[in-house]
């Protein structure tokens, strides 16, 4: 009999411990690079919601460092497929991560929760969805965006006798304001006025304020290098090395960043009101905030352009959210991405003054901040990058093609020929090897 | 003793073995493959989360008709002709100083040590700032000689000199080991020098340099596969960019960009081969004739 | 008169030397006097124009933040214990294997030594997956097993360096003790270990610091944040979104402590040479 009752005895602890295990809640890994501690507790403020509304499913958050160097953690995971659930990924790379099929498309598991994908889509600026999608197929949800606007020192424009509040409009506008604000001694320049290429003054951000195309996706080429208003964009900005003197700017710019730029400039020169006018994008805000002195007077103005160029022109970037191929679980994944881009999102964008990539957030980030009230206006007709497997590439071979021509060593023309033929060379090749596949 | 199979020689090589047991173990399970796998890469098509597919020589041609290829490999070979026989002379002459028979000498080593301690983002960031054209202190200091100082981080002909000179605070790895060969080499030999009249250049020559001459070896191989594979300063530096206009885009960053940034593994390890094969090559040069003036003392 | 003359003369050099040692302990100083300087800014002083060099007030609450900024503690033991190990490692099997390529004779030494050394020409980049993997069907990924085991294996830089040493150690004195009936290992443990403290103190050193700032071996095989060591901490003071450039110099300064630690007591040893000279008579 006390045998019988220590089998009893075990069935009914391994009835409990089945229990148990089925009770557990599914984890979900999510890694993100978002280091900043404004940025990092709204995300995790946002998990712990999510953890306490599906008890289901159980989020856990690891922060990645490193903004280059987090891509080759999740390669190399991904390769050994010990990748996580979710992953932060930047939006713009969505293509070509896909297309090397680094990325789960997300239809089915969305359908499956019995999400209306069209509507869904709908939710989203139309630029956020496109770099999501890839061959038709949802791969990324988006969260937060931004975008590229004119920024201007209100007390310089006053003192060179400017109206500090008709920041310039126009490209012949702007070049002669840059001239007014610009001090020089000698070769040294004391004070800059602009320069074209600083800051968020990309490729991109000319090439669309002249009215140029990059790429024609129904052909897919690559039509820079014919589109003559991305050559007169280009033709501009070498203007202004060649007035100023591409030395004295470098001068004046490693004085004043201390280098790359980015995350690696201990000062601004902005801040310290040695540069008039900047393009930057809506994340310069928080910065001014936080470190600009005391009675700092600036504005913001949307993009000049050329009288054939886009009025009210920007680019939007920003981070989307995907499912790394081999996720244990990208079921719960898609579930926790839905949450977080429908609901997470918003409070996200309100607490780090980004912007949200849903419609709905955008109205609430600027009740909530005013200053911003610019970039919303932008939003609804800002560009996105060519949504392309070679992405990342045809990024640096502008910038290449663009420091040909400001460092005088190619004509415009062969500058954006040259990177073309490169580029397309690579998307044709990554194509072709699609349609073997 | 019974003899048997093990005969002297048999023991002699099975005593070696088992001392360098351990790096055979830790080679064959955690080296080797991948030093393998990498070759095999390097003749496929690789895009990491595909699998590699065989295109033969097609990364090795590819590679060489790259403008990028050749201007990070000639940036390279500069940083490496910089580096090398410069960071020779300074941690030699480091460790010269610092053997001096003076009380508070341990405290110049720490000192002459603490840059190399200094965490390379840090480390990027002060060097941009010393070296800032305007208000860096290097430029103050030329000003003041009455020098107008270049454009130390943002001029093609000089940012990768720059990287050279700041490398320079690192010397004291170098210093340390030849402090330590210094320290090896038999007082007597100087007393019978000074004796027989010599002067101290003359004993630095024929006594201290041939004397430390197995650490200059081991300096000499170990900066030059270091030197070629340079990446953490200029990458640090330009946020990977490699600017002003590649001009300080070292061979690997290219190779990391190529592996990561563009997901072509094939071509990346394709360039580490190439990488590989240079080293290699210039690392049998330098033992070949090493016959010639490296002295270990025990082969008198 | 000649030895006074002499004396004199001895003094003057020891004088100039001591001249430059300054100068150059100046120069030497600067990026980390930069790093302490910085790490004590205001926030708005980091943006001043000229920078100052001496922050006025100092302050201090930049070594709060910076400590509060992440685990800063967690991640500091992290960081030792992964050290730790590996010196460990790095001292046990490292001079071992350097004796066995430097003072016994076999097939195919050399053949492997070269192996060795080529072994550290391709860059981790394209290593480091396949290796990765490696680490996976271990099942040692989330550990600090890949990043401190291997060190027990051997590192081709450090036993390259004992190698060197080694070699200038006279062969009649290993084959006087042979003779004697020494085994190898008594050979090793009672001669060569011990003549060789000072380039074993260096190794260490050297692999405490290279361990200490190892980056890109915790960010791909360590994906708990509990087990961060503070090599991936520092980074993430860099931002997009405005660097807080004095903290991070704080955090960076606390952070370089444990190894001025281990180099001062290191040093002791250091300047004393192998003490051949008594041996060789």
């Amino acid at each position: 009999m006390r045998l019988y009752g220590k089998v009893f005895l075990v069935i009914l602890l391994l009835g409990l411990l089945s229990i148990l295990v089925a009770a557990k809640p599914v984890e979900v890994v999510f890694w993100h690079c978002m280091s900043n501690p404004v940025d990092r507790k709204s995300i995790e403020g946002a998990v712990a919601n999510f953890n306490a509304t599906h008890p289901n499913i159980h989020v856990k958050v690891v922060l990645v460092p490193g903004s280059e160097t987090d891509i080759t953690k999740l390669m190399t995971a991904v390769a050994a497929g010990t990748g996580p659930d979710v992953y932060y990924l930047d939006r713009f790379t969505v293509a070509q991560r896909a297309h090397y099929g680094v990325l789960e498309p997300l239809d089915g598991y969305l359908t499956q929760l019995g999400v209306d994908i069209k509507a869904l889509k709908a939710k989203f600026f139309p630029f956020a969805v496109k770099e999501a999608t890839y061959n038709g197929k949802l791969y990324a949800l988006p969260w937060d965006t931004d975008a590229r606007v004119l920024y201007y020192n209100k007390k310089l424009f006053k003192k060179a006798g400017l109206d500090p509040n008709k920041p310039p409009r126009t490209i012949a506008e702007l070049d002669e304001y840059a001239e007014k604000l610009t001090i020089k001694k000698g070769n040294r320049i004391i004070q800059m006025g602009f320069i074209p290429w600083r800051g968020q003054g990309w490729h991109y951000t000319w090439g669309w304020a002249f009215g140029g195309k990059f790429y024609d996706p129904t052909l897919k080429k690559f039509t820079f290098a014919d589109d003559p208003k991305i050559l007169a964009a280009l033709k501009w900005e070498k203007t202004y090395a060649d007035k100023y003197g591409i030395k004295n700017i470098d001068a004046f710019l490693s004085a004043y960043t201390a280098g790359g730029g980015g995350g690696a400039a201990p000062i601004d020169p902005f801040l310290i009101g040695k540069e008039a006018m900047r393009i930057d994008g809506n994340w310069f805000l928080s910065q001014i905030k936080q470190f600009a002195p005391k009675g700092f007077e600036w504005g913001m103005a949307p993009i000049p352009y050329p009288p054939y160029g886009e009025h009210n022109s920007t680019w939007a970037g920003g981070w989307s959210l995907v499912i790394p191929k081999g996720a244990k679980h990208p079921k719960e994944a898609a579930e926790f991405m839905y949450y977080m881009a429908t609901k997470g999102e918003v409070k996200y964008a309100i607490d780090t003054a980004h912007f949200s990539a849903l419609i709905e957030g955008t109205k609430k980030v600027v009740e909530a901040n005013p200053d911003e009230k610019l970039f919303a206006k932008l939003f609804p007709t800002a560009h996105c990058r060519p949504v392309v497997p070679v992405g990342a590439l045809l990024w640096d071979k502008l910038t290449d093609a663009w420091n040909y021509v400001l460092y005088g060593k190619k004509t415009p023309e062969q500058a954006l020929r040259d990177a073309q033929n490169e580029v397309q060379a690579a998307l044709d090749k990554a194509l072709a090897e699609e349609k073997s596949k | 003793m019974k003899k048997g199979w093990l005969t002297k020689r048999r023991k002699d090589n099975l005593v070696g073995i088992l001392f360098a047991l351990p790096w055979f173990i830790g080679f064959a399970v955690f080296t080797a493959y991948p030093i393998i796998a990498s070759l095999f890469f390097s003749f496929t098509e690789y895009h990491v989360t595909l699998p590699p597919k065989w295109v033969g020589l097609e990364n090795y041609i590819k590679i060489f008709k790259d403008y990028l290829f050749t201007k990070s490999f000639y940036n390279t070979l500069w940083y490496a002709a910089g580096l090398v026989p410069i960071g020779l002379v300074v941690g030699l002459v480091l460790a010269l100083l610092l053997v001096q028979p003076l009380k508070e000498r341990s405290f110049y080593r720490g000192m002459i040590y603490l840059p190399s301690l200094v965490p390379y983002y840090a480390f990027a960031a002060i060097v941009l700032w010393f070296f800032n054209p305007y208000f860096g202190i290097v430029n103050g200091l030329l000003s003041y000689l009455g020098i107008n100082g270049p454009n130390w981080t943002s001029s093609e002909k000089w940012i990768k000199f720059t990287i050279v000179l700041a490398a320079q605070w690192g010397a004291g790895t170098t210093a340390l080991i030849y402090m330590a060969a210094i320290n090896d080499i038999p007082k007597e030999l100087y007393e019978a020098a000074m004796i027989d009249g010599a002067n101290r250049w003359q004993m630095f020559w024929k006594i201290t340099f041939p004397l430390i001459s197995p650490a200059t070896l081991y300096y000499l191989i170990i900066a030059t596969i270091g030197a070629f594979q340079i990446f953490d300063m200029p990458q640090i530096m330009t946020n990977g960019t490699g600017n002003p206009a590649n001009s300080s885009l070292s061979y690997v960053m290219y190779l990391y960009r190529q592996a990561f940034r563009y997901t072509n593994m094939g071509l990346a390890s394709a360039m580490a081969w190439i990488l590989f094969l240079i080293s290699l090559g210039l690392v049998i040069l330098i033992f070949k004739t090493s016959a010639r003036w490296v002295f270990y003392g025990t082969e008198r | 008169m000649r030895y006074r003359s002499k004396r004199l003369h001895k003094t003057l050099y020891l004088q100039t030397m001591r001249a430059l040692l300054i100068f150059v302990t100046i120069l030497y100083m600067l990026p980390f006097l930069w790093m302490l300087s910085t790490s004590l800014k205001a926030d708005q002083d980091l943006y001043l124009f000229p920078p100052k060099f001496i922050p006025i007030p100092p302050v201090f609450q930049n070594y709060k933040n910076a400590t509060e900024y992440f685990p800063f503690f967690r991640y500091f033991g992290n960081s030792l214990i992964i050290t730790f190990g590996t010196v460990v490692g790095t001292l046990l099997s490292c001079p071992l294997v350097a004796y066995s390529f430097s003072k016994l004779r076999w097939r195919g030494r050399d053949f492997f030594f070269y192996i060795m050394i080529g072994s550290i020409m391709l860059p981790f980049a394209v290593t480091m997956i396949p290796q990765f993997i490696i680490f996976k069907k271990l099942g040692w990924v989330n550990t600090f097993l890949p990043l401190i085991v291997p060190s027990f294996f051997g590192t081709p830089l450090y036993i390259f360096l004992l190698r060197q040493f080694f070699q200038t150690i006279p062969d009649e004195l290993l084959d006087a003790a042979r003779v004697d009936g020494a085994s190898e290992i008594q050979i090793y443990s009672r001669i060569m270990l011990p003549l060789s403290k000072p380039v074993l103190l260096l190794i260490m050193l050297f692999q405490f610091l290279a361990s200490w700032n190892n980056y890109l071996g915790p960010l791909i095989y360590l994906t708990d944040e509990k087990k961060y060591p503070l090599s991936l901490g520092l980074p993430q003071f860099l931002n997009r979104y405005g660097t807080h450039w004095n903290w991070m110099m704080a955090a960076g300064t606390i952070s370089i402590i444990p190894t001025l630690i281990f180099f001062f007591f290191a040093q002791k040893y250091l300047i004393e040479g192998i003490k051949l000279s008594g041996i060789k008579g």
